[in-house]
């Protein structure tokens, strides 16, 4: 099947539920955990899960505070404000971008000025022509690209990303800059930040360097160091640093080809499936189609389905739904009934499981014997 | 260009204008010879900058709209009385295309004015350009966009003032940045020339000063010392406004071509029309 | 981490249950007297914006401070100064001796006071900062720091302490959250762990520092008419009038928080108190002591960060606490005891054979030294292999060796090496014949007691650096929008 034919496939999956653009934070998250399939399908459709987990009677709540938000914005231009003043004033620091390269374009957006898919994909070829001209090393070309797109190619699909800036000066490589609201605080960044932060750095310079390669240059131009700019301590004033993307950027490379290729999923998509906005069984029916992999980090993983799958995992009585640890103590059993057996009778399902089987009972034993039991 | 002294007259006469009117109370009237006015000192200060240069001694830093050193007498301060007349003030005392906020902060600080919302002044563009299709010469000037160089259409954030050159309308990809540094300027020279009684009147450019140099490479935080932050911009400011004002000129033929009502606001994009419906 | 498999079967067993399992027959934390509880909200994405803190040492007598509008720098020290102030207060009442002890419901909440301290502790004083807020912003970070260390209870994360005495039917992840793991614990009549964790999920507030963001849409429609109200104004009468509804929401929601912390106190507070947390919080009164002293000296200097000296330092101090830590728990209660049996930790037996006396000449050395020998009979075989090195838990000086084992019947003989000479003037205990004898492999540290780290080692550092806006306002309201759909 072509890729048409299975993008086709996929917009007739998706139903009437509403589809949502993939930014570089839902990409990353996606690609971190590649076994869930039925999150692979549901992405690479578009569909919007925050809609469908609504449908299946287990919405997910808001994910952004609109304080946060909106400091994310206030931060955002107070950097680029003055012509994105504390912007450079930070690639000076950071990447030795010289005094006189500080020429500015915003491709915030096209001449156009279209909306939605048409948009981006303008925006796309706009920020081409711009990186064209740069990498000519023309000497009026602008280095300071505000809001470039560029395109990132996922499980066959193409995604469009919007970085909040790109920088580059002569005979030195193209820079992605990453603007964030959180803190570092006494030299500090909380390392729960970092870590996605760095992640979507590494998706934004991996979508440049395909954009790169597309255009016929080399993606070794793109540097894989990425300069982020976030507040220093506890007001709005930038400071910055750079990222090392290396690691990320290997794990994602080994991720995007691991990633459920085309034919993949395709045997995964049942024929005639579809999702229904109106009727919730049927919706339920549908997905329970997909096999997904919940385990309790899925809930602060981003995906808008993690609650509709923890509730069916512990309706179920899987011991997963405990935690990995759990899941992991007690071998191939993997169901709460299955292991209150073991330990209550000392019996093992198989050969293999008999030591556990022994061990189990006895320490319930001793456990009973200590006073132990209900709250 | 004129002599220099058809430009002192014309500078004197202007004066004793703009004070009869001043008398008369007629603010229009005011407002349209303080233009032509500033205008003409323009011209003045850079025959004597000229002068001054080939005299081979270093020029004071002298941003474009302050108000000439000399013993004439000096207007009093006027205050813009409304959102466009701010707007005009602000870009003219600057002498580069500004943003909304910069021209916000550079009108709370000097003049005290509030600008009621963001609102007031993104509207005034709607505005200025249907008033100037109504009637061109209904005004003395216009708020306009500033025009981009390469495709001559209206910048997004950036406005100037029709009564400005073609070359001073035109935005290049360093005029972001050369407008920002020439703010600088104008903060600290109205530093230095703010009359240190009346409290809060200083202390407001300094704070504004000090917000705006927070970026400038080699600079204390927190610094507001006119003279320091003046000339780290005054250095930066002297590598790229070369470049700058070349690829403004560039344009200025195209510009030329368009009609008059284009040349002001910009040409308008062609949309572009696909069969392809988004997703 | 030890205790996973006992753990791993209780979460089992709660889920079927319907309701938490014992994991401690003990507290193993001491409470104060008079604790001081604290549950505080901050304005998302800001670092240290505290729209309000409850906070007392009384159940029945919650002190409430809001800032309206945290981002405004009047308004926001309106709420620290008062804050501290009534801090600095508590603090000194203590009785000498007494460390202040700072209940918070989970560790976020004790995280978000650390930087609220240490967002103003380098403050000047003046402009609008009380000396109170400086000195109290100094302890309130001592003491949440000192929380690094395992087994100090100067601050304690109220989630960390209940999971650690009661194993839900969740996964440690849902723990985290106050709400629901106060469900699994002690669930309304008639409902279960699940269905009343994921009721307080759903509908209950989180107990802090960050609320939902579907209760900040409604406080921000709130704020912003506080903010058009006052117009810039920050007399306190008017922001006090103005402010209203916004107080309301916020005392509302903290307390909940509030109710929800002392809820969880009390569950601990039922439990009896195991001898060592006794012992730790000695150490604890001893750190505090000496920190207490050490501030009010004129030129005292504070570490804005830590000395990469100081840290390894503290990391090698912190493993053996912790290894101690949990060797004392095993000590003093049996379930714990049972979890470190499960993990193959620890192991217990009758003593069939004994010679406390045994005296050899070990190889290489020329006198005789003491070598008392034991051998366990053991319910199965040894989890702990030979040549494993033991404490016994009655004495945990008392060090050996595994030398000799058996499989069938299950046996094991300990020689005894260290902790066999006479200390304070008493001749050692050992194992007695006939009576059972438990022994772990966990390290309980060579000193009992910490040793107090050298002043200069960890709190000096660089000069104190003054930053006179650390805290600072947000910009203006004024937020460009650029227009859409400009005709051109």
């Amino acid at each position: 099947m072509s890729t048409d034919e299975f993008e086709a496939r996929l917009e007739a999956f998706r139903g009437d539920l509403p589809a949502v653009r993939p930014n570089a934070r839902t990409v990353a998250a996606a690609l971190d955990t590649p076994d869930c399939r039925r999150r692979r399908i549901l992405e690479a459709a578009s569909v919007d899960k925050s809609e469908l987990a609504r449908h299946l009677g287990h919405p997910i709540p808001a994910a952004q505070s609109p304080f946060a938000l909106r400091r994310g914005n206030l931060f955002e231009s107070a950097v680029k404000e003055n012509g994105d003043a504390h912007l450079i004033a930070e690639l000076r620091k950071q990447i030795d971008l010289p005094i006189p390269a500080t020429r500015h374009k915003d491709l915030s957006s096209s001449r156009a000025r279209t909306k939605g898919l048409k948009e981006m994909k303008l925006r796309a070829k706009e920020t081409q022509a711009a990186l064209s001209l740069l990498l000519s090393e023309d000497p009026y070309a602008p280095n300071v690209l505000d809001h470039a797109v560029t395109s990132l190619e996922v499980g066959g699909s193409t995604v469009y990303l919007e970085q909040d800036a790109l920088a580059h000066y002569t005979g030195n490589k193209l820079y992605v800059v990453e603007i964030k609201s959180f803190p570092v605080i006494n030299n500090q960044v909380d390392p729960v930040k970092l870590r996605p932060a760095t992640r979507q750095a590494a998706v934004y310079i991996l979508s440049l360097q395909q954009t790169l390669a597309r255009m016929g240059h080399s993606p070794e131009k793109v540097a894989t160091d990425a300069v982020l700019i976030c507040p220093r301590n506890y007001d709005l004033t930038p400071t910055s640093a750079t990222l090392d993307t290396r690691q990320e950027l290997r794990g994602l490379r080994r991720q995007l080809d691991r990633a459920a290729s085309v034919s993949e999923l395709e045997a995964l998509l049942p024929q005639g499936l579809t999702l229904s906005a109106a009727d919730t069984e049927h919706c339920a029916e549908a997905v329970e189609q997909l096999p997904n992999a919940y385990r309790p980090a899925c809930l602060d993983s981003g995906c808008e389905l993690a609650y509709y799958c923890r509730s069916r995992a512990r309706d179920a009585g899987e011991t997963v739904a405990l935690g990995t640890p759990v899941r992991q103590a007690f071998g191939p059993v993997d169901m709460i009934d299955d292991v209150l057996a073991m330990a209550d009778s000392g019996i093992a399902p198989s050969r293999y499981e008999q030591d556990l089987a022994a061990d189990l009972i006895h320490m319930q034993k001793l456990y009973r014997a200590a006073g132990g039991g209900a709250a | 260009m004129e002599s220099i002294e058809g430009l002192s007259a014309r500078i004197n006469q202007l004066q004793n204008e703009a004070n009869e009117a001043l008398a008369r109370g007629d603010v229009d009237a005011l407002t349209r010879i303080r233009e032509h006015l500033q205008a003409a000192e323009r011209q003045r200060n850079r025959v004597w900058e000229e002068a001054l240069a080939s005299a081979s001694s270093p020029s004071p830093p002298h941003s474009p709209g302050s108000r000439a050193e000399g013993p004439e007498e000096s207007l009093p301060v006027v205050t813009p009385t409304t959102a466009r007349d701010a707007v005009r003030m602000a870009l003219t005392d600057v002498g580069a295309p500004l943003d909304p906020k910069q021209i916000q902060l550079w009108g709370t600080a000097k003049y005290r004015t509030s600008f009621a919302t963001s609102r007031a002044v993104y509207s005034l563009r709607r505005d200025e350009q249907r008033a100037w299709r109504q009637n061109p010469d209904g005004r003395f000037f216009y708020i306009c966009p500033a025009i981009s160089h390469d495709t001559l259409a209206p910048a997004r954030a950036a406005l100037t003032v029709s009564t400005w050159d073609d070359e001073d309308r035109i935005l290049s990809p360093y005029t972001p940045r050369v407008a920002y540094l020439k703010l600088v300027l104008a903060t600290a020279a109205a530093v230095k020339e703010c009359p240190a009684a009346g409290p809060g009147d200083r202390r407001q450019l300094e704070v504004l000063l000090a917000k705006l140099a927070r970026p400038l490479p080699n600079l204390p935080p927190r610094l507001a010392d006119p003279a320091v932050v003046g000339e780290v911009a005054e250095s930066e400011l002297a590598l790229i406004a070369t470049a700058d004002e070349d690829i403004r000129r560039a344009s200025l033929e195209r510009l030329a071509a368009l009609s008059d009502e284009q040349r002001l606001f910009g040409q308008p994009l062609k949309v572009h029309s696909t069969s392809r419906r988004h997703a | 981490m030890s205790g996973a498999l006992l753990t791993a079967l209780l979460r089992v067993r709660a889920a079927q249950e319907g309701r938490a399992q014992r994991a401690a027959r003990f507290r193993h934390l001491h409470i104060a007297d008079e604790p001081l509880v604290v549950a505080a909200y901050n304005l998302a994405g800001d670092p240290a914006s505290p729209l309000g803190i409850v906070y007392g040492t009384d159940r029945e007598r919650p002190c409430f401070r809001v800032a309206p509008e945290p981002r405004n720098r009047d308004i926001r020290f309106r709420l620290l100064n008062t804050f501290f102030s009534d801090f600095v207060a508590y603090v000194d009442a203590l009785p000498e001796g007494d460390p202040p002890q700072v209940i918070a419901g989970n560790q976020a909440t004790l995280d978000y006071l650390f930087r609220i301290g240490d967002s103003v502790r380098f403050l000047p004083v003046g402009e609008g900062v009380e000396p109170e807020t400086v000195l109290g912003g100094r302890h309130l970070v001592r003491l949440v720091e000192r929380r690094q260390r395992p087994g100090a209870a100067t601050a304690v994360a109220l989630t960390r302490d209940l999971a650690a005495h009661w194993i839900t039917g969740q996964s440690a992840l849902e723990d985290a959250a106050l709400g629901p793991l106060l469900a699994w614990i002690d669930p309304p009549e008639g409902q279960t762990g699940r269905g009343a964790a994921e009721s307080a999920e759903h509908t209950g507030l989180p107990v802090g520092p960050l609320p939902k963001p579907e209760w900040d849409e409604k406080l921000a429609r709130l704020i912003t008419k506080f903010n058009e109200a006052r117009d810039g104004a920050t007399d306190p009468k008017l922001v006090s009038r103005l402010g209203t509804p916004v107080k309301r929401m916020v005392r509302d929601a903290l307390m909940e928080s509030w109710d929800d912390v002392w809820r969880g106190l009390d569950l601990l507070v039922d439990l009896p108190e195991a001898p060592h947390a006794q012992e730790r919080w000695a150490e604890d009164s001893e750190d505090w002591a000496a920190w207490r002293k050490y501030i009010h000296v004129p030129e005292a200097r504070l570490a804005r960060k830590t000395s990469a000296r100081a840290a390894v330092w503290q990391l090698g101090d912190r493993e053996q606490a912790q290894r101690r830590v949990e060797a004392q728990k095993i000590v003093d209660d049996p379930l714990k005891f049972v979890a470190a049996v499960a993990d193959g930790l620890a192991l217990s037996g009758l003593v069939v054979s004994a010679d406390p006396d045994r005296k050899i000449v070990p190889p290489g050395r020329k006198n005789k030294v003491s070598r008392p020998l034991f051998t366990l009979s053991l319910e199965r075989p040894s989890p702990l292999p030979l040549h494993t090195e033991v404490f016994w838990l009655d004495r945990l000086a008392c060090q050996g060796r595994i030398v000799e084992m058996t499989m069938s019947p299950p046996r094991v003989t300990i020689e005894i090496a260290k902790g066999t000479r006479r200390t304070r003037g008493e001749d050692p205990t050992f194992p007695r014949l006939g009576r059972e004898a438990r022994f772990t492999t966990l390290d309980p540290g060579q000193d009992w007691r910490i040793k107090l780290p050298d002043a200069d080692e960890v709190w000096t550092h660089s000069h104190m650096v003054p930053e006179t806006q650390a805290v600072a306002d947000q910009d203006s309201d004024f937020v460009p929008q650029l227009p859409d759909g400009d005709d051109a």
